[in-house]
């Protein structure tokens, strides 16, 4: 049997253990080990499959997972979302569409301290939804806004989504987190153009607010000083060179447990909760890489990357048309697997194709992340949409899908964009 | 299974879950001190060292907790199309899989310990021993055999409530 054919009877058996439900760590680290074991032999396949999950578990670099995730629950449970929504809000409420703009903006905000699309908008929709049925907001839109904003939490850094992607790519989590800057900032005018249009047009779907006074406004800035400068110092410092992405996770993590003490919301249950949540998510995330990390050495053996990414350079199709190929099957697949799943599982496949054809993997990563966007606010199984919708009762999810639409057009806008004007993911990073 | 061997399986559980909670922590201390210590040059020696056993430690003793929550992530879209005796024989083939990983994963651990024991095989900096760190996933993945075992016998049900 050829190496190519085993390679993908290996993929089959990955997509057939998927299709069963396996979880999908186990199911590449089956498919991978056993179509090693046939390419070499089997006592190497077991070899490997143990120091790869060994090495995975004992990395230094891969230390950064669990301590953003730290950081971020510890601001998840110490009410920092509720002091973020009240600023945006006194600062824009008075806008048409006032609160939903204040909701993409307490979620950009809430965000850059917390790695996680759909954290984001499990966090922001228990505080923004109840106030915006109180001020007879459309719940279609509310919905929609919470659930595509809570997305930008994986685009605006420290993003897991990077981390992850930067360790496949060997691409720096630093660069790529300074990358998503604009491009996270760019959708975040997007999404609240797209609100204050709709609510010109039609006011009834969010009711202006009244005016904030000046000194209200400023008040209210003093509540969110704090995760402002959490943010500065993680990811200032990481632009300075000041710390690795590892030590700028551990600052977040302390500043983040300092915060919590001086708002006086730090105690042993949430501290265990904190724990509990981060230990479980950083768990699911490395046991995924090591899986991804077995089943890419068995398709780097099986040599079908390659042979791909050659197939594809001898058609001499255009570069912007492959890209835009496989940015749709990250759309499709977006739809149906977890946004990390997906990026474990394709980006290997894909390495070899983007290497021949030169392509820029910061900016790439920053397109990935863009697109992996819309899957967690598309059906049947955008997670975001599904989170909001746990929350609040009285809108179906088909409704809360229908507010994600116009959000996605904004997203498809923005990653046009970011492929017209690649300068918007790549200016910053080449400055550091 | 019967009550108390599902009470110490969750016990067990718990009390590595905690290790790993507590592993974190430290990890958390370390860089920390570290950072704050190199600004008057005086790193903390071996402090990647310290990093990457206790990483080793928070991430293999989470895995049973992680697995008892249910907490890994699969594609149930064509799985919840199924009808209830296909789910349970997919299931069922699955579990029964992830068994035989987890039981590769154990014993290969536990060999590659040993084989670090023979050869005193320690840490770049601090010369700690390595073998326990490869016993201790070793550990881990065993307890991963019995939650699995504990699912397969009872399914739907999670052995510990998230």
């Amino acid at each position: 049997m050829s190496t190519s054919l085993v390679g993908l009877l290996g993929a089959l058996l990955f997509i057939l253990l998927l299709a069963l439900s396996m979880p999908v760590g186990f199911a590449m680290a089956i498919a991978g080990c056993l179509g090693f074991a046939l390419i070499s032999n089997p006592g190497a396949a077991c070899h490997m499959l143990s120091s790869v999950f060994f090495e995975t578990f004992s990395k230094y670099d891969y230390t950064v997972i669990p301590l953003f995730i730290f950081m971020g629950q510890v601001c998840f449970h110490s009410g920092i979302s509720k002091r973020l929504f009240d600023t945006a809000y006194k600062c824009v409420g008075r806008l048409p569409g006032g609160m939903a703009t204040a909701t993409v903006a307490a979620c950009a905000a809430f965000g850059a301290i917390c790695g996680s699309g759909p954290a984001t908008a499990a966090t922001m929709a228990a505080v923004t939804l109840p106030e915006m049925k109180k001020r007879n907001y459309c719940m279609q839109l509310a919905s929609g806004t919470v659930a595509s904003a809570g997305s930008l939490g994986m685009m605006i850094p420290p993003s897991v989504v990077f981390i992850v992607y930067g360790f496949l790519t060997e691409q720096s989590p630093a660069k790529l987190f300074i990358a998503g800057i604009i491009p996270g900032l760019m959708f975040v005018l997007l999404f609240i153009a797209y609100i204050t249009w709709k609510c010109i047009r039609n006011p009834q779907l969010g009711p202006a607010s009244p005016p904030s006074s000046w000194q209200e406004k400023l008040h209210s800035l003093l509540g969110v000083i704090d995760p402002l400068l959490l943010f500065i110092a993680v990811i200032g410092g990481m632009f300075l060179g000041w710390f690795t992405p590892t030590e700028a996770a551990s600052v977040g993590a302390l500043g983040s447990l300092v915060i919590a003490a001086c708002r006086k919301s730090l105690s042993w249950s949430m501290l265990k909760r904190s724990l509990m949540e981060t230990i479980r998510s950083s768990c699911m995330i490395l046991l995924i890489i090591a899986g991804a990390m077995v089943f890419s050495r068995f398709l780097a053996l099986s040599r079908i990357p390659t042979e791909l990414a050659s197939a594809l350079t001898r058609m001499q199709m255009p570069g912007w048309l492959i890209i835009a190929c496989i940015l749709a099957t990250f759309v499709i697949l977006g739809t149906v697997v977890d946004s990390l799943a997906l990026v474990l599982m394709t980006i290997p496949v894909f390495l070899p194709l983007l290497s021949a054809l030169n392509v820029d993997l910061i900016w790439f990563g920053v397109l990935v992340v863009a697109v992996v966007q819309v899957g967690v606010i598309s059906p049947p199984v955008g997670i975001c949409a599904y989170v909001v919708s746990g929350l609040i009762r009285d809108v179906s999810l088909q409704s809360v899908f229908k507010g994600c639409i116009p959000y996605m057009g904004m997203l498809v806008i923005g990653i046009i964009l970011l492929m017209l004007f690649p300068a918007l993911a790549t200016w910053l990073p080449a400055m550091m | 299974m019967s009550q108390l061997p599902r009470k110490a399986l969750t016990t067990l559980v718990l009390i590595m879950a905690s290790i790993s909670g507590a592993s974190l922590l430290a990890i958390i201390a370390v860089t920390g001190v570290d950072i704050l210590l190199r600004r008057f040059n005086l790193a903390v020696h071996g402090a990647i060292d310290i990093v990457e056993l206790l990483s080793a430690l928070c991430i293999s003793f989470a895995l049973p907790y992680t697995t008892a929550v249910k907490g890994h992530i699969a594609v149930e879209f064509l799985f919840r199309r199924f009808n209830r005796p296909a789910k349970l024989v997919s299931d069922s083939i699955t579990r029964s899989l992830g068994i035989l990983l987890f039981a590769a994963l154990s014993y290969f651990c536990f060999s590659h310990g040993y084989a670090m024991l023979q050869k005193k095989a320690v840490s770049l900096t601090l010369n700690i021993p390595r073998f326990w760190a490869y016993w201790q996933a070793g550990f881990a993945f065993a307890v991963v055999i019995l939650i699995k075992l504990y699912h397969l016998a009872n399914p739907g049900k999670e052995l510990i409530k998230p």
